[in-house]
């Protein structure tokens, strides 16, 4: 299930680095890498996760002084909130482009429906 | 999607609540196993066992993630009774009241409340309660 997904992308570390890296200005995978001491390969794999899911665009091509392009990403995601009352996980995001779910209370899931 | 699986046992490692981070707090909640388990602990006292074969969490990861969240103060034991084998089993219920995780603004916060009227903050102020009025 998507936001269930989106809920556990938020809450890891690298992921989370990510899109608090990609909020303001849109940045390439190698200085994300290196501002917030990711690992390269890492960097890239949860790049491409966070692409998929939606949370992420390549908002610029750029070529460096050295001939080679370079994919500039910034975050769709603007805020997200997760909410436990009375054995109910709900979510609610804003994501840029996302009408559909933005400002929506989703349910997850309850105590003893599971 | 593919990322449902693995990763993410980051906390595991029995950090002490008060050093936790919001994050580590927040991983709390949104790990599959450990928000099966709160919800399976609420309101109700289950054992380790039952949670395993109701909620499908493999055994050892069950006991795993009971006591880290045993030792975040989410959930406790609250009694040790004897099966028709002899062998103790310990009950467990859930503390957690209400939980919030926001991220906004490029910043991550975490508040529980817990069944005793405690309340614990993560990452800084709170002053978006507003939002949970809606």
């Amino acid at each position: 299930m998507r936001e269930k997904a989106i809920s556990k992308l938020l809450t890891d570390e690298y992921s989370e680095r990510i899109l608090v890296a990609t909020q303001v200005q849109p940045k390439s995978v190698q200085e994300i890498s290196d501002k917030f001491d990711i690992p390269i390969a890492a960097c890239y794999r949860k790049i491409h996760e966070l692409e998929g899911a939606g949370f992420l665009r390549c908002a610029e091509i750029v070529t460096t002084p050295k001939g080679k392009t370079m994919k500039l990403y910034s975050s769709l995601l603007k805020s997200a909130h997760l909410v436990y009352e009375a054995g109910v996980f709900r979510v609610m995001f804003e994501i840029d482009g996302e009408k559909d779910i933005n400002g929506k209370w989703i349910e997850l899931n309850a105590a003893h429906t599971a | 999607m593919g990322f449902e699986s693995v990763e993410n046992d980051g906390f595991d490692g029995g950090v002490s609540e008060a050093d936790m981070s919001p994050l580590q707090a927040s991983q709390l909640l949104t790990d599959e196993y450990s928000a099966k388990i709160l919800l399976a602990t609420y309101k109700r006292r289950i054992s380790a066992q039952e949670i395993s074969q109701r909620y499908g969490i493999p055994i050892a990861a069950c006991y795993r993630k009971i006591r880290t969240l045993e030792e975040a103060g989410l959930i406790q034991c609250v009694d040790r009774i004897l099966t028709q084998k002899g062998k103790r089993k310990n009950l467990y219920t859930s503390n957690l009241r209400n939980a919030y995780i926001f991220f906004e603004g490029g910043r991550l916060r975490a508040r529980f409340q817990l069944a005793t009227g405690v309340v614990k903050d993560f990452g800084g102020d709170w002053n978006g309660m507003d939002l949970l009025r809606q």
